[in-house]
C-alpha cells in the first residue's frame, strides 16, 4: 500500500531523463577509457630492441652557432667539432629537470679502425661501433639474450644495426651490384648471416666473427655490447676518454609537453619520429581528457538533476512522508521505494551503458586487430564499473535517506 | 503502562499562559492504562500539543515525559505498539481509498483481519464507501475512517483529539461503543481532548489545560 502511495509521487519522465543522460555519460567515459587502454600497445611501440624508457638526444648542428669563421671563406659552413659534445654543466642541468629519471652516454670506438667483411654479400667496408648500457635494450627472445654478450676467448661480436641499413642494402647496394648476384635480404635472413670484424691500430690487429642479432629504428648507429667496446678501446684505442655527443635520456613520462619545450630551448635534437610520436600522444591525451571531462560533466548534471527531482518530490509530498512517519512507518520503510527506484534506474542505465560500450569495443577492436599486430586484450572495465556503481548507489541511498530524515524529523 | 508527565510546558508558551493548567508545569502526573482521562481546554491553550508531546510527534517542550512498565526501542515502537492516536487533522492520505488508508496502518501492525476491518466499517456506516478516495469524503466520514485506522494496532493508550467534532449523535454512540469495547479488550487507557462540555466517555480524571 505504501508503494502505491509513493509510486504516485514519481514523475516517469524525470526518471527517464536521468536514466538517458546517465547512460550517455557512462557510455562516453567507458568507450573513451577502452579506446585509450586498447591503443596503449600501439602507442608504446613495443617492437623495437631499443626500449621505451630511453630517448637518444644529440645537439642540433646549425650554421649560426657552430661555424668557425676561418673556414667559411673556403667551402661554406664547417661545423666546429667541439660544439657537438655535451659538457658537464649541460648534462647536470639536464639531470636536474623534473621529467628526467636518468641520463646515460653512448660509448664510442675511438683510436682504431674497424673493418667489416661479409662474404655472402661481397661486402667489405670500414665501419664504426657504439654501445649503450644494456638496460636500454629490449632483446626479447632467449636466443638473442645469450648472443648479446662479450667473451674475449670466443672472439664473437653480436651487432645491432638500424633497420634502415637493410633497406639501403636491398634497395641501393644490392641494386647497384645486381650483376654480382647479391640477393635481397629479409630481416630474418640477415640475422643468420655471419661476418668478420677486424680491429686494427698501432697496438695490433685482431679478427672476430660477428652476427647481426637485432634491429632498431630508434638508434641510428651500429651497436655492440658495452663490455666489448670497453675492452676494444682499452686494447686498441688511443686511451683518451671520449666526450659524449649523444645522450640516452630516461624520462618519467615521454609524452610530457615540458620535454619538447626544454629540447627546443636548448637546441637539442631528438629522433623526429619520437617528437612526432610524442606530439601525437599529447594530442591523444588532451582529446581523451577533454572527452572524459565532458562525460564527467554529463554524469554530474544527470546526478544533480535526479537529486534535485527527488528533492522536489520529497518537498511536494512532505505531508505524505510526515503522515507515514506519524502512523508508525520508520525512515527505512519510508525511504525504501525511493531508494529502490533510483538505485534500479541507476543500475539499469549503467548496465545498458556497459553493454553498449562493450559492443562498440568489439567493433573497433576487429579493425584494430586487422590493422595492427596486437592481441585482443581483456580489460577489467566492466568489473570496476559495476563496483563503482554499487558504491555510487550506496551513496545515493544515503543521500535519499538523509533528505527524507531532514523532512520528517523537522 | 504509565505515562509520567513531569513539569512539562510547551516551549512556545510562557509560564503565565499555562499558569492555570492542571498538567503544564505540574510535577509527576501519572496517566495509567486502563483509565480514561479528559483534557479540557479552550482553543489555543495547548490541547493538541499535549497529545503530540505524549505521542512524540512534537518534541518542542520543556520538562520530561516517561513511559513506564513497557519495553520499547524508539518512538516508532511506541507508535506501533503502545499508543494509538486519532489526530485532529486525521492525517489520512487523500489519494488513497478508505480501505487503503486503513490497510496502510494494518499492514504495518498485522493487528486485524480483513473481516474485522470490514465489520468495523459496517458498524460505522462506511462499508459502501470503502473504495472511495478519502479526498471525496465528507469531514465526518474522514473522521470515522481515522478512528477505524487507529484501532488497527495494539495500544495501551488511545489518544483522541476532539474525536467527535464532526459526527452526529447516532454515529457518536456507535463509535463510543466500539472504542469502549476496544479499550476494554486491550486494557488500554484513553486520553480525550475537548473544547466543549460533551464528554462521551466515563472519565477517571478530568484535567483542565
Amino acid at each position: 500500500m505504501i508503494w502505491k502511495l509513493q509510486f504516485k509521487t514519481f514523475l516517469p519522465l524525470q526518471l527517464l531523463g536521468y536514466a538517458i543522460t546517465l547512460c550517455i555519460g557512462v557510455i562516453i567515459i567507458l568507450t573513451t577509457y577502452n579506446i585509450y587502454s586498447d591503443l596503449q600497445p600501439i602507442l608504446k611501440e613495443e617492437t623495437d630492441v631499443f626500449g621505451n624508457n630511453g630517448v637518444v638526444i644529440s645537439k642540433e648542428i646549425s650554421d649560426v652557432s657552430t661555424v668557425i669563421g676561418g673556414f667559411n671563406s673556403i667551402k661554406g659552413n664547417i661545423v666546429d667539432r667541439s660544439s657537438i659534445y655535451f659538457n658537464t654543466e649541460e648534462i647536470n642541468n639536464f639531470k636536474k629537470q623534473s621529467f628526467v629519471n636518468d641520463i646515460s652516454f653512448f660509448n664510442t670506438a675511438s683510436g682504431f679502425n674497424i673493418y667489416l667483411y661479409i662474404s655472402d654479400l661481397g661486402l667489405r667496408t670500414d665501419i664504426f661501433f657504439e654501445s649503450i648500457p644494456d638496460k636500454y635494450l629490449e632483446i626479447v627472445n632467449e636466443q638473442n639474450k645469450n648472443l648479446w654478450k662479450w667473451d674475449e676467448k670466443e672472439k664473437f661480436i653480436p651487432i645491432i644495426i638500424p633497420k634502415d641499413y637493410i633497406k639501403i642494402l636491398n634497395l641501393s647496394y644490392a641494386e647497384s651490384k645486381k650483376s654480382s648476384g647479391i640477393p635481397l635480404l629479409s630481416y630474418n635472413s640477415v640475422k643468420w648471416m655471419k661476418g668478420e670484424v677486424v680491429l686494427k691500430s698501432r697496438f695490433g690487429k685482431e679478427k672476430f666473427t660477428c652476427q647481426i642479432v637485432g634491429f632498431t629504428e630508434k638508434v641510428n648507429s651500429i651497436l655492440v655490447p658495452n663490455e666489448f667496446l670497453i675492452w676494444a678501446n682499452e686494447n686498441y684505442g688511443d686511451k683518451q676518454k671520449s666526450k659524449p655527443n649523444k645522450l640516452i635520456v630516461e624520462f618519467n613520462n615521454t609524452s610530457s609537453p615540458e620535454i619538447l619545450q626544454y629540447l627546443k630551448d636548448n637546441s637539442y635534437e631528438i629522433n623526429k619520429k619520437d617528437i612526432e610520436f610524442n606530439k601525437l600522444i599529447n594530442i591523444f591525451k588532451i582529446a581523451f581528457i577533454l572527452i572524459f571531462v565532458i562525460a564527467a560533466v554529463i554524469i554530474t548534471l544527470s546526478i544533480s538533476f535526479v537529486l534535485l527531482s527527488v528533492n522536489l518530490i520529497f518537498q511536494k509530498n512532505k505531508k505524505t512522508l510526515i503522515n507515514l512517519y506519524n502512523i508508525g512507518y520508520n525512515l527505512q520503510k519510508i525511504s525504501f521505494l525511493y531508494k529502490i527506484i533510483i538505485s534500479g534506474t541507476t543500475l539499469v542505465s549503467i548496465i545498458i551503458a556497459l553493454i553498449i560500450s562493450s559492443l562498440v569495443r568489439n567493433t573497433y577492436q576487429k579493425n584494430l586487430i586487422s590493422l595492427f599486430d596486437i592481441n585482443y586484450i581483456e580489460n577489467n572495465t566492466p568489473t570496476i564499473t559495476l563496483l563503482a556503481s554499487i558504491l555510487f548507489i550506496l551513496l545515493l541511498n544515503i543521500i535519499i535517506k538523509k533528505r527524507i530524515k531532514k523532512i520528517i524529523i523537522n | 503502562m504509565i505515562i509520567n508527565l513531569d513539569n512539562i510546558k510547551p516551549s512556545y508558551m510562557s509560564e503565565s499562559e499555562v499558569s492555570g493548567s492542571d498538567i503544564y508545569l505540574k510535577k509527576n502526573i501519572n496517566l495509567e492504562s486502563g483509565k480514561n482521562y479528559l483534557f479540557k481546554a479552550n482553543s489555543g491553550s495547548g490541547k493538541s500539543s499535549i497529545l503530540n508531546f505524549i505521542y512524540q510527534s512534537n518534541e518542542n517542550f520543556e520538562g520530561s515525559i516517561q513511559y513506564k512498565n513497557i519495553r520499547y526501542k524508539n518512538k516508532i515502537d511506541i507508535r506501533k505498539k503502545f499508543i494509538s492516536y486519532v489526530f485532529q487533522d486525521f492525517k489520512l492520505f487523500g489519494n488513497l481509498s478508505v480501505w487503503e488508508n486503513i490497510k496502510i496502518k494494518n499492514n504495518l501492525t498485522i493487528h486485524k483481519t480483513d473481516e474485522e476491518i470490514h465489520d468495523l466499517l459496517n458498524k460505522i456506516g462506511l462499508a459502501k464507501k470503502k473504495d472511495s478516495l478519502v479526498n471525496k469524503l465528507s469531514i465526518g466520514q474522514r473522521q470515522r475512517t481515522a478512528i477505524v485506522r487507529s484501532l488497527c494496532q495494539p495500544f495501551k493508550f488511545l489518544l483522541l483529539d476532539e474525536p467527535f467534532s464532526n459526527l452526529d449523535e447516532d454515529n457518536i454512540k456507535i463509535i463510543t461503543k466500539i472504542l469502549n469495547n476496544e479499550l476494554e479488550n486491550q486494557d488500554a487507557g484513553l486520553i480525550v481532548t475537548t473544547l466543549n462540555n460533551k464528554y462521551f466517555f466515563n472519565y477517571n480524571k478530568i484535567f483542565k489545560l
